[in-house]
């Protein structure tokens, strides 16, 4: 019997930027990114991809246990490596005899040469934000989802992802007219909510995006800006988006199998 | 009256029903030491992302649970013992500790207080982890057994 149709399908992790500073977190999930027809191309776009995500992480921050969640050498033995490869570790706190490595990286990794920043990831192979699988060649199809908005009393913030499905479209075109059209019916009905119950004045930006990753963005890209400049009635910069710059809904590829 | 069928109708006929896996949306709180939740909507409708559609529910069932399963060896237990749903009762407390004496790892010591018992479980797990093995690791898991992360729905798929 004939072996399968095979290509090579890079995912993501699912990797967010939260909070301000921004710190990154790995959190359950990945995401279909593209596929190629050669293990070599699958690699080196995956690759690419990785140094973009290693340019903006700081590996440390925002774990539980560094480094047993970077690294699965026993924190003297990284403090070895790095030692031998012409980076110095952190030191031991004098009180309490922990080193912090999160801040190691913060006031460290900028200094370095790419060499060095290179070699500092090596050994943090814990640490991953794509990968490539051999995988059957299998038709895809094209998820319409509503993105679920809240109210914090101040304005409105999205679902970190997904949202509620309502149907899977074989057909890209049509799953992307479809969500056209009710992003449009959506950005006039909540437009008209933020003015008449926004808290900010009448006509300024409603909408936080928070975390939530755009369609065809990466988490390492810097996050979307509001198109609007001005600052806000505090004289601070806005930060939230008006009704026509968000996603009310969203298409989501997805792989169908067994599915003629 | 004639109790014939009216025609199926175009549209219709172009519609199959597929069973979809759903991965529950988290994000992450760096409050008290970082962990995960999940997230609702205003009106507690939760933020789901498909995955995959597969021609039977068997299918996506198996698919979903090897999902939960790959979650289970990638991350760390206290990072999604969510406070609202699983660590927050006292079973959460006894199982746990009662399976950390089973494995003969360190106890933990919560306090009376049920809801710091999650902030109590990270600070353990910050100080402890890099001491278990991860067979020990793996079998945290087990008092967690009825989490899961994925889910099945029907749903129609439209040419």
């Amino acid at each position: 019997m004939a072996k399968p149709a095979t290509h090579f399908v890079v995912e993501r992790f699912n990797w967010r930027r939260t909070g301000h500073p921004p710190t990154f977190h790995r959190l359950p999930g990945f995401t279909r990114i593209q596929s190629f027809n050669t293990a070599d191309e699958a690699e080196a776009f995956c690759l690419a991809e990785e140094r973009k995500a290693r340019a903006v992480v700081n590996p440390f921050a925002g774990t539980l246990a560094p480094p047993t969640d970077q690294t699965e050498l026993p924190e003297y033995a990284l403090t070895d490596w790095y030692m031998d490869h012409d980076i110095d570790p952190p030191k031991p706190d004098k009180k309490t005899g922990l080193r912090d490595w999160a801040k190691w990286w913060e006031k460290n990794a900028p200094t370095w040469t790419p060499e060095q920043s290179e070699r500092a990831w090596e050994p943090l192979h814990r640490v991953r934000f794509y990968r490539v699988t051999e995988r059957p060649k299998v038709p895809v199809g094209y998820a319409l989802v509503r993105v679920n908005w809240g109210y914090n009393d101040e304005w409105y913030y999205p679902g970190p992802e997904g949202g509620t499905v309502f149907t899977v479209y074989r057909n890209r075109e049509k799953a992307l007219k479809e969500c056209k059209d009710h992003n449009e019916i959506a950005t006039d009905v909540w437009d008209e909510n933020a003015h008449e119950y926004g808290y900010e004045p009448a006509g300024a930006n409603q909408f936080e995006l928070n975390d939530r990753v755009l369609p065809g963005r990466s988490p390492f890209e810097p996050p979307p800006t509001p198109e609007r400049t001005e600052p806000d009635e505090d004289g601070d910069p806005l930060d939230t988006f008006a009704a026509h710059e968000v996603p009310f809904w969203e298409v989501i590829e997805i792989e169908l199998e067994g599915i003629g | 009256m004639s109790q014939a069928k009216k025609p199926k109708q175009a549209d219709q006929s172009a519609k199959v029903r597929v069973y979809l896996v759903l991965r529950d949306g988290f994000d992450a709180n760096d409050y008290d030491g970082v962990h995960y939740y999940r997230s609702t909507g205003d009106d507690g409708e939760p933020s789901l992302v498909p995955v995959k559609a597969f021609a039977t529910r068997k299918a996506a069932n198996e698919y979903a649970r090897q999902l939960d399963a790959d979650i289970r060896s990638t991350f760390p237990i206290p990072l999604l013992a969510e406070e609202e749903r699983q660590a927050d009762t006292k079973p959460f407390a006894v199982a746990l500790v009662a399976k950390l004496k089973e494995l003969g790892i360190p106890p933990i010591k919560f306090g009376k207080d049920e809801y710091e018992h999650p902030k109590q479980f990270r600070e353990w797990w910050s100080k402890h982890a890099k001491d278990m093995s991860a067979a020990q690791k793996a079998a945290l898991w087990e008092p967690f057994e009825g989490m899961t992360f994925h889910r099945v729905q029907a749903v129609e798929l439209e040419d």
